[in-house]
């Protein structure tokens, strides 16, 4: 089942006058439960693909259904409440709150769902289950890098997401706290979730189980592993 | 709601000292309207206590016309003669003269100054409900002789003797000496200024020696309150015989709190109007700090767009979070005026506006309203990809 179905996606922008497109007609599908890396250097307009996909971005042109909708006939209320409920970001930088502990951190999503669950329940098993269940209290700056990525991705799952997007989330990590992250979304990708990864780093594309490569905005490959 | 309620409680409480700076302008603001109106009404209570503790059938004439305000001091045309006019008025029970000064009291090396200074005739302690802890008043015989005999109040006996016995004792007012017959009751302070520092002699002293030969005021006591109207309208009709309708006022003690009761209100607009400004000076205060707020949480503002948060949800979390702001200083702001204005009672009358303690607070929680959408819609149109980017 296609998840997400991008279809001859124009992204332009126009600076002093000129236009620059930094996505040039790309047409992705994404199936349910897929393992993808979109690859590509700096500015070759994977991270504005990556903001498309994530619907934080709208196409100048082009299609784009998720879980089956047509998703530029939504406002952009309804376009938060698909992001709310079925897209998880992670992201390089972590994103997390400063002076605000690691539960808290990941149960900031569910403030925004309309999926109703117990919050804290929810979120103490997906702590557990990043291994951080004796770092509740702690504060992003009491946190290794690793372990900051990893309260990232938990909140990234609070809301049971069907897809997972994340923006280069080994970018700032030591090699070690790389692979531990890298386990985990292989890990999700087992259990059954669509795992999205945009990185420069073909070491950590090859985790992937398909490879999407991007040059001056146009996909120039597109290949299982 | 209540979601929202709770998430922008949290980001006040994680910025506690920024938090308790920006509310101070509206703790200081409301409290500041609620000190300065409690201080007027507290003046009017003075005025309306000192008037009734006279008595319902009293009468005041003064100089000049109270209800045409021409500028500048009337000239007074008062004689003491119109004094004894008045007394023979069918229904007038007694009547008053009464002469005030300033100026200082002195005994051996010891000096007090700026005592209040009363002339007043033999008859004073019925018209003015002055008793006596110790000593005698002066004598009719005292008045008509000039006597230099003086009833000082227990301050100054306190200032001037001590513990040492102030009767038959000789001290010197404005240059001039008496002799100490009286010590009055404690009567404490009114408007500040303490009663109780004040000296009493006979009106034919300030006449013979300060060469004071007009009455100040005349203080009419009625035989009751039935014939106050027509007694008032008789002491006009007499003084019109002398003198101009501009050139003196008769009016009873409930004519004399309205009159001061009027100018009061306006007092306590006008300074209940100046503390407002401070009030939106701390509004101001608020939309400053929320503007800094948004910017420096740009970055969360646009991870919760990403997780899910939409504009209206970015809006109202900021518009709570000014709204909490200021209502939490609106709070705290009644509790301190109301404080302030309760323990100043202490030492100067003041009376709680409930009114204006009311509308401090409306306004304070409409400034928060006002003073946050500025920033509430800024923080709701950050583009989230520019957010996250943000450094």
């Amino acid at each position: 089942m296609k998840i997400i179905d991008a279809h001859n996606i124009v992204r332009q922008y126009t600076l002093g006058g000129t236009v620059f497109k930094a996505l040039d007609g790309v047409s992705l599908t994404i199936n349910q439960g897929e393992f993808v890396s979109i690859v590509g250097k700096s500015g070759s307009g994977k991270s504005t693909l990556m903001h498309i996909l994530g619907l934080l971005d709208r196409a100048s042109s082009g299609q784009l259904s998720f879980a089956g909708q047509n998703v530029y006939e939504l406002d952009d209320t309804h376009l938060a409440k698909l992001r709310s409920n079925e897209i998880g970001f992670v992201f390089q930088s972590f994103n997390l709150l400063a002076r605000t502990g690691a539960l808290d951190n990941v149960m900031l999503p569910s403030v925004y769902t309309s999926k109703k669950y117990h919050v804290k329940d929810r979120a103490l098993a997906i702590l557990a289950k990043v291994e951080l269940l004796d770092k509740l209290g702690n504060t992003p700056a009491q946190l290794s890098g690793g372990q900051q990525q990893r309260v990232a991705i938990a909140r990234a799952l609070i809301n049971d997401p069907a897809v997972i997007l994340a923006d280069e989330p080994t970018g700032n990590l030591d090699s070690k706290s790389g692979e531990e992250v890298m386990q985990l979304l292989k890990g999700l990708h087992s259990e059954g979730k669509t795992v999205i990864i945009v990185t420069h780093d073909d070491d950590v594309a090859r985790n992937a189980k398909r490879i999407v490569r991007i040059t001056d905005g146009k996909i120039v490959a597109d290949q299982l592993v | 709601m209540n979601s929202y309620l709770k998430l922008a409680l949290k980001s006040l409480l994680l910025n506690k000292v920024r938090s308790v700076l920006t509310m101070l302008g509206i703790i200081i603001g409301v409290g500041a309207v609620i000190i300065l109106t409690s201080l007027v009404g507290g003046l009017e209570k003075q005025i309306r206590q000192t008037f009734e503790s006279l008595g319902a059938n009293t009468l005041f004439v003064f100089p000049g016309s109270i209800d045409n305000q021409g500028g500048g001091m009337p000239v007074n045309k008062l004689t003491y003669a119109m004094v004894d006019d008045i007394k023979i008025i069918a229904g007038v029970k007694d009547a008053a003269a009464h002469v005030e000064l300033s100026g200082a009291a002195l005994y051996g090396s010891k000096e007090v100054k700026n005592i209040n200074i009363n002339a007043v005739d033999a008859n004073f302690p019925e018209m003015y409900s002055i008793k006596l802890t110790e000593g005698r008043f002066f004598t009719r015989g005292e008045v008509a002789g000039g006597k230099m005999v003086v009833i000082i109040g227990p301050s100054l006996q306190t200032a001037l003797f001590g513990t040492s016995r102030a009767l038959g004792k000789e001290l010197k007012i404005k240059e001039k000496r008496f002799t100490v017959i009286g010590i009055t009751e404690a009567k404490g302070s009114s408007f500040g200024v303490d009663m109780d520092k004040a000296v009493y002699f006979p009106y034919t002293v300030a006449k013979q020696r300060f060469q004071i030969d007009k009455p100040g005021s005349i203080l009419v006591k009625t035989v009751d309150t039935t014939v106050l109207k027509r007694v008032q309208r008789d002491i006009e009709r007499r003084l019109l015989r002398q003198l101009n309708k501009d050139d003196f006022s008769v009016k009873s003690s409930e004519e004399g709190v309205k009159f001061f009761q009027d100018i009061l209100g306006v007092l306590a607009s006008a300074l209940g109007g100046i503390a407002g400004v401070s009030l939106l000076v701390g509004g101001v205060g608020i939309m400053n700090i929320m503007f800094v707020s948004v910017t420096e949480r740009t970055r969360e503002i646009g991870l919760r767009k990403a997780v899910g948060a939409n504009s209206h949800d970015i809006l109202t979390q900021f518009l709570l979070e000014a709204i909490i702001l200021s209502l939490v200083g609106g709070i705290f702001g009644v509790l301190f005026g109301i404080g302030v204005s309760v323990g100043m009672s202490k030492f100067i009358d003041t009376a709680v506006n409930y009114f204006f303690v009311g509308l401090s607070f409306a306004v304070s929680a409409f400034i928060g309203v006002v003073f946050g959408v500025a920033p509430a819609i800024r923080a709701s149109r950050l583009d989230p990809i520019i957010a996250l980017r943000y450094e």
